[in-house]
């Protein structure tokens, strides 16, 4: 269940949408449009990409609402959708070269930035992006689903299509590996201040 | 993995903390209006086709019968008078 969404309402904006209805559909934008993009940018890390595959998310629960089921979960629907979409475009960037622009996340802070940049940022939080950044985009998107979006285990499972004690040890390889990287990231960052 | 559970809260609150990548409202209006625009015709409920049928059919049929019924009989009850 996502945080803020009651079962009751969910089956209700499902038996409007299964009508085709676009105000239950702008109800649906409403309540989960903001998390969906904020998963989005930071899978893709590059905002016009995020955008892309945002509104195609939208197109394809439009597309697909009159065959939705009536007991439809809509925030497991509407991530599963949006979690696919980011994973092709993964796959495809890996078939094409890589660009400068590509290589920087949005919002990541260069590591080799002047202790003015610095002192300006907040640190703690471009570190934590930028690690976040750098982490592989499977142990990413569980982090994504299960810490910043709260969503529960059984529901990310389903999501990521792995079984629950698979998840449980993606998400701790995925916390170390966060951890190691922010480690990595701060020591970077005080020897180019030392510097 | 037999990590450490108080460093697992501490980085799970620093993600907590970071801030919500924002979409451009007038972008996400555009999505919207563009995914609704694919979004099937509405279908018309049960109930409320039930109503259309009454306010378009049955409620002038029975208003012309009750008016017609009453000019009738009120034509009839006028000619027995000077009978």
């Amino acid at each position: 269940m996502i945080p803020g969404v009651d079962t009751m309402r969910d089956a209700v904006l499902v038996a409007s949408l299964r009508g085709g209805d676009p105000v239950a559909f702008g109800r649906v934008h409403a309540t989960f449009g903001p998390r969906l993009y904020n998963f989005l940018a930071r899978m893709t890390g590059n905002k016009e990409r995020a955008e892309d595959l945002y509104q195609e998310t939208w197109i394809k629960l439009a597309l697909h609402a009159s065959r939705l089921d009536p007991d439809t979960d809509l925030g497991g629907w509407l991530y599963t959708v949006a979690r696919n979409l980011a994973r092709s475009e993964r796959r495809s960037e890996k078939a094409r070269p890589a660009t400068v622009a590509d290589a920087r996340p949005e919002h990541a802070l260069d590591h080799r930035a002047s202790p003015y940049d610095w002192a300006s940022a907040n640190q703690t939080e471009a570190l934590v992006e930028r690690a976040l950044a750098d982490l592989p985009g499977p142990m990413r998107e569980v982090l994504l689903l299960v810490v910043i979006d709260g969503l529960e285990l059984d529901q990310v499972a389903q999501i990521v299509d792995l079984k629950p004690e698979a998840l449980r040890q993606r998400l701790s390889r995925a916390r170390a590996k966060l951890a190691e990287r922010l480690d990595e990231l701060t020591r970077q960052t005080r020897a180019n201040v030392k510097e | 993995m037999g990590r450490d559970e108080s460093t697992d809260a501490r980085l799970d609150a620093l993600l907590r903390a970071l801030p919500q990548r924002a979409l451009d409202p007038r972008v996400d209006a555009r999505v919207l209006r563009r995914a609704q625009a694919v979004l099937p015709a509405p279908r018309e409920g049960v109930l409320s086709a039930l109503q259309r049928f009454w306010e378009r059919a049955v409620a002038p049929v029975l208003v012309t019968g009750t008016v017609a019924t009453y000019l009738v009989w009120a034509v009839q009850a006028t000619s027995a008078l000077y009978r």
